[in-house]
């Protein structure tokens, strides 16, 4: 480098050294290859990584069937109609009602698909609210301090103060929310303040990074830099946080409309669940048992999906395994990679 | 593969040379990579002699912290280290009626440190040979007081605390340090450079024959680097020492050491005499790395830096592992690995070509323009 | 704003008033109060970071800022390029005070904006200076959206390219899309320069720019900056705590060095002079603690005691009276406890040490003495 003879242009300035618009030098690459290019970073290139683990892979089936559950599965089961068969049918036994009936003769198993829209709704509302409001909250508060900070955070500790499940059951009961997507929101006033401090503190310890300071010292607008130098870092984090929030938004509506707190207005698996224990007395009676059993599983399962995908998602940020995973890649490690301390 | 062929070699393996405190054959140390086998020692072969201060140089990827570490027989999981490690007791501490500390060696005349227990092995570091790690100034305990760090070691090695405290006093007038101040003191009360002289006393305490030292002045500043240079000298002179000094920095080891090894791809490719080998090395790294490094008194214009990258331990090279940065490499330096081979007195060199290292490879110690302007 | 202060402003930006230096520091301070609310407002406790320094820097001139830890370089650097706000003191771009410029942007003669971009930093860990989790084409161009915004993509892509063929990163298409990883600790270095550099700013502060390379590498990546520095008229800043590579780029770029101990300068000048003429006691502290490669010198250097009477650091919340190196000082006496010395004129360079003055009362003062003798060091901690 020390011998290389500089590209001088006759005293100009670093403009036309380093490239200006001059129409001389044509770019490099064209639109075409441009587009491609950016397919392969924002799309192919996650898209393997996050496919190459089996919890993504094994999460993200998951949550599809659900998805298809919800959707499809929904037109394609008729609804299910009161006394359309025999109270207490057994799963198994009568092929049009695979699954069984309920205690008003409902087929159990219609009544469970067609329960899955309200409930990825639910999880949508609570998956939003708890981790747009804590973004808002956590990241703006922690990167700009000062007196929003405080004013943030003394929000946020308010409701981190109010104890959870009692407020959701006041405001339910005030509100009688019936709207699943309402529910949803009105259940995420737990989870958000404290998904937002945690934000706050993740923020706080990037914020002193090198490259935070010399984007600011290059003058970047503070929005910029926080979604540009913030979220990737923080996202993995987010994601998993967010998964739970969703997690336990349906947990906790579960909880609420099994205890009838919750007004029941659609089926979902807790109302499905409630009336399973209240009117055919399904934990005490061995075989009425099968009634409990379907949403249950049905819960778990899609509990336990999420919670998978967003754990295997979190290497979709990981950029050594984006670099991995590129198309073209080079495993080079710029010779730092290796046994460590050499 | 590199031999040495000093003069003070071992020809048999059961007559150890009185000048020689542990000697290393055939040393390997590899990791498995996903992407390949990495051997960040390759084959190496050194002897190191009784008290002398042997200062092991070269930049970050050349194996120099592992070579300490293998000597120890401390290379982490999931390296596999290979070899032949073996460390000759002093004569004189042979017919010693006291023993400090629970590693007995006066039946033996050698030990193969590699071949050693997990209790012998336990044993045998700090009381024979002790390492003071890079960045082990943090590793104190912050709950305990220095003192409390001393007699816990004192304790595991079933040694007379009463004794050990006595040779720790006289470590810490070497070290300047203040004994009552430093050892009432937690950790986090000191500073950098008083916790790293402390670490250094504490390697100390059980007499150990050989000291290892990584990096042990990385951190500090140049006061306090400078002044631990001195005092590991006199350390070594009053309590005869021997001392390994691993470093990137060149001419930190000028005035210290009494021999210098250079490390490059994870084996030696220069050892000898420092005088000789920093006035006149004959390999072609160590002539390019001196003309590389700006030293207080170096001429600027002479300086260059080195061309390329370091290698990468899953893909050494074939050949001579320099020859693809070397300005005077040919085709037989891609297909042979020289072995070392003296060059001079007391310097020996893997290299094909050493006079004409030095005529292609020029480089000046001091400016002697320097010299007429005062 | 009007259209006529539009064209002034422009013209200020580009030719620069002739008697304004690019950069004048003046008797900065940086204090800060350390620990929590409540222990703040409980004690009385200061960490007097930088303590009144003052000195300036014009177009295509370089300072190296040399010392150990906790003589105040970095927060020094960090003031004077308006990243860290001074407690005292005044910082001027081309004669505007920078923080004024930014707290009543109505009066400024130089808009907080161009002054922003005009001052940038290098850091000195490279692996912490890039976001590991963005590529490089993403990281240059950072710069190129912000102040070239007449570039469109593909323009940007060019300069991008170029950037990385001068800095022998080919080829530019690959390294481009590189993550940070994929990087050697050298082309790290030379993209956090290259951000630096498509700003186009007056003033690069280099923070120990090149302590995290190899030793080999390091040749390389000072002659880079100063080839750059060159070509583009850039002034420089660095930060660097080994005097040998402040010698080779004071004196190669023709620059001074600035000695610092405890928040001051306590010696300034050409490299040569601080280096073989040291005035101050503590740059001698500094030059014997640099090595020499040549081992017959050496060798005769291991005898000698470090001249100094106290080896560690006083504690930076509560320095000395009068000079504050005094303690330590080999050749301290009783007039250095009660005054403080300023910046005076010496033989080749500006030294804060009574010594500097044939007629000062300090030749008639007793010599210090601590129960050591001149010279030689005492265990301990240096706080008494």
């Amino acid at each position: 480098m020390s011998n290389k003879e500089p590209k001088r242009d006759g005293g100009v300035t670093q403009e036309s050294i380093f490239g200006s618009g001059d129409e001389s030098e044509r770019s490099r690459s064209s639109p075409a290859q441009r587009l491609r290019r950016s397919y392969n970073f924002y799309l192919k290139t996650p898209f393997a990584v996050a496919w190459s683990d089996w919890r993504t892979r094994i999460g993200g089936i998951g949550i599809l069937f659900y998805i298809l559950m919800g959707t499809v599965g929904v037109l394609i089961t008729p609804e299910a109609r009161l006394n359309e068969g025999d109270y207490f049918v057994q799963p198994f036994v009568n092929m049009q009602y695979p699954l069984g009936t309920d205690h008003l003769g409902r087929d159990i198993l219609s009544l469970a698909v067609h329960s899955t829209p309200a409930m990825l709704k639910m999880a949508l509302a609570g998956l939003i609210f708890a981790v747009g409001l804590a973004i808002i909250f956590g990241m703006i508060a922690g990167y700009k301090g000062g007196m929003l900070d405080n004013l943030m955070m003394t929000v946020a500790d308010v409701f981190i103060v109010l104890p959870g499940l009692p407020l959701i059951i006041v405001l339910s009961a005030i509100f009688t929310p019936r709207d699943a997507f309402i529910v949803g929101a009105i259940l995420s006033i737990s989870a958000w303040p404290r998904l937002a401090r945690e934000l706050r503190s993740q923020v706080l310890a990037l914020r002193s990074e090198d490259f935070v300071e010399a984007s600011r010292a290059m003058g970047i607008s503070t929005p910029t830099i926080v979604g540009q130098e913030l979220v990737p870092k923080v996202a993995p984090y987010m994601l998993i946080r967010g998964a739970g929030a969703a997690v336990g938004v349906i947990r906790n509506s579960v909880a609420l409309y099994f205890l009838g707190i919750l007004p029941f207005s659609s089926e979902n698996w807790g109302v499905m669940l409630n009336q399973a224990y209240g009117q055919a007395n399904a934990v005490q009676t061995p075989s009425r048992t099968y009634l409990m059993i379907l949403p249950l599983v049905l819960l778990s399962g899609m509990l336990f999906s999420a919670i998978l995908f967003s754990q295997g998602l979190d290497r979709v940020f990981n950029p050594r395994l984006r670099a991995r995973n590129s198309e073209g890649s080079r495993e080079e490690d710029g010779g730092d990679g290796g046994a460590g301390a050499i | 593969m590199a031999t040495e062929q000093s003069q003070s070699a071992t020809t048999t393996q059961d007559e150890p040379d009185e000048d020689i405190v542990m000697s290393v054959r055939n040393m390997r140390v590899s990791f498995d990579m996903s992407r390949g086998q990495a051997w960040v020692i390759n084959d190496v072969d050194m002897d190191i002699r009784r008290e002398e201060i042997l200062a092991v140089v070269g930049e970050s990827g050349s194996g120099k912290s592992m070579f300490a570490a293998g000597l120890l027989d401390a290379v982490e999981d999931p390296g596999v280290l290979t070899g032949d490690i073996t460390y000759y007791p002093d004569d004189a501490e042979r017919d010693q009626t006291e023993v400090i500390g629970s590693f007995d060696t006066t039946d033996d005349s050698e030990v193969d440190v590699l071949g050693l227990s997990g209790d012998e092995l336990q044993a045998f570091r700090w009381e024979k040979v002790s390492m003071v790690f890079q960045g082990a100034m943090n590793s104190w305990n912050p709950t305990m007081k220095v003192k409390g760090h001393f007699h816990e070691t004192v304790q595991a090695h079933n040694a007379v605390l009463e004794d050990r405290m006595d040779h720790v006093k006289d470590l810490f007038e070497a070290l300047h340090l203040d004994y009552d101040r430093v050892m009432t003191s937690y950790p986090h009360e000191l500073s950098g450079g008083i916790k790293q002289r402390a670490l250094i006393a504490l390697s100390l305490v059980l007499e150990p024959e050989v000291l290892v030292m990584d990096e042990p002045t990385a951190a500090l500043d140049l006061l306090m680097q400078r002044s631990i240079i001195s005092m590991l000298r006199d350390l070594r002179d009053e309590f005869n020492l021997t001392i390994l000094f691993i470093t990137h920095d060149l001419p930190l080891v000028g005035g210290l050491a009494d021999r210098i090894g250079v490390m490059y791809a994870f084996e030696f490719v220069e050892v000898g005499d420092t005088r000789q080998l920093l006035k006149d090395a004959s390999h072609p790294y160590t002539r390019a790395l001196l003309r590389s490094v700006p030293s207080i008194d170096s001429d600027l214009e002479e300086m260059r830096p080195i061309e390329g990258q370091r290698p990468d331990p899953v893909n050494i090279p074939n050949g001579c592992s320099f020859h693809p940065r070397c300005p005077i490499a040919d085709d037989r330096c891609e297909i042979e690995d020289p072995d070392l081979v003296g060059t001079d007195d007391d310097l020996q060199a893997a290299c094909f070509y050493p006079d004409s290292a030095r005529s292609e490879i020029p480089y000046t110690l001091a400016n002697e323009t320097m010299e007429d302007d005062r | 704003m009007s259209t006529d202060d539009a064209d002034t402003d422009e013209e200020t930006e580009t030719t620069g008033d002739d008697d304004e230096p690019l950069l004048e520091v003046k008797d900065v301070e940086v204090h800060y109060k350390p620990g929590n609310l409540i222990e703040r407002y409980l004690n009385d406790r200061t960490i007097r970071a930088v303590d009144g320094v003052s000195f300036e820097l014009e177009e295509n001139d370089i300072i190296v800022l040399v010392g150990e830890s906790g003589c105040g370089k970095t927060t020094l650097g960090k003031a004077a390029v308006g990243l860290e706000r001074p407690t005292d003191g005044s910082i001027r771009y081309k004669g505007q005070d920078i923080w004024d410029s930014k707290d009543s942007p109505r009066n400024a003669d130089i808009e907080w904006g161009d002054i922003r971009r005009a001052m940038q930093v290098i850091h000195q860990d490279p692996a912490n200076a890039l976001n590991a989790s963005r590529r490089v084409r993403s990281i240059l161009a950072d710069p190129l959206k912000k102040y070239r915004t007449e570039l469109g993509p593909e323009e940007r892509e060019e300069t991008i390219y170029r950037y990385l063929e001068y800095v022998d990163m080919m080829p530019p298409e690959d390294y481009a899309g590189r993550y940070p990883h994929q990087l050697s600790g050298g082309e790290k270095q030379r993209i956090t320069l290259g951000r630096a550099l498509l700003m186009n700013p007056d003033i690069i502060l280099a923070d120990e720019a090149i302590s995290a390379l190899d030793v080999s590498l390091r040749v390389g990546m000072m002659d880079l900056i100063l080839d750059l520095q060159e070509m583009f008229g850039t002034s420089y800043i660095f930060i660097s705590h080994d005097l040998a590579n402040a010698r080779y780029l004071a004196k190669q770029a023709g620059g001074r060095i600035a000695v610092m101990y405890l928040g001051r300068i306590v010696e300034i000048g050409p490299p040569d002079e601080i280096i073989q003429n040291p005035s101050h006691p503590y740059t001698e502290v500094l030059r014997w603690s640099t090595p020499t490669i040549d081992p017959d010198i050496a060798r005769q250097q291991m005898a000698d005691e470090p001249p100094v009477r106290q080896l560690d650091v006083p504690d930076p919340e509560d320095p000395p009276s009068g000079c504050n190196f005094h303690p330590r000082c080999r050749y301290g006496r009783e007039a250095c406890t009660t005054e403080d010395p300023e910046l005076f004129e010496g033989t080749g360079t500006r030294s804060a040490c009574f010594r500097a003055l044939p007629n000062h009362e300090y030749w008639d003062s007793a010599e210090l003495t601590d129960g050591a003798e001149p010279g030689e060091v005492q265990a301990g901690f240096g706080d008494d």
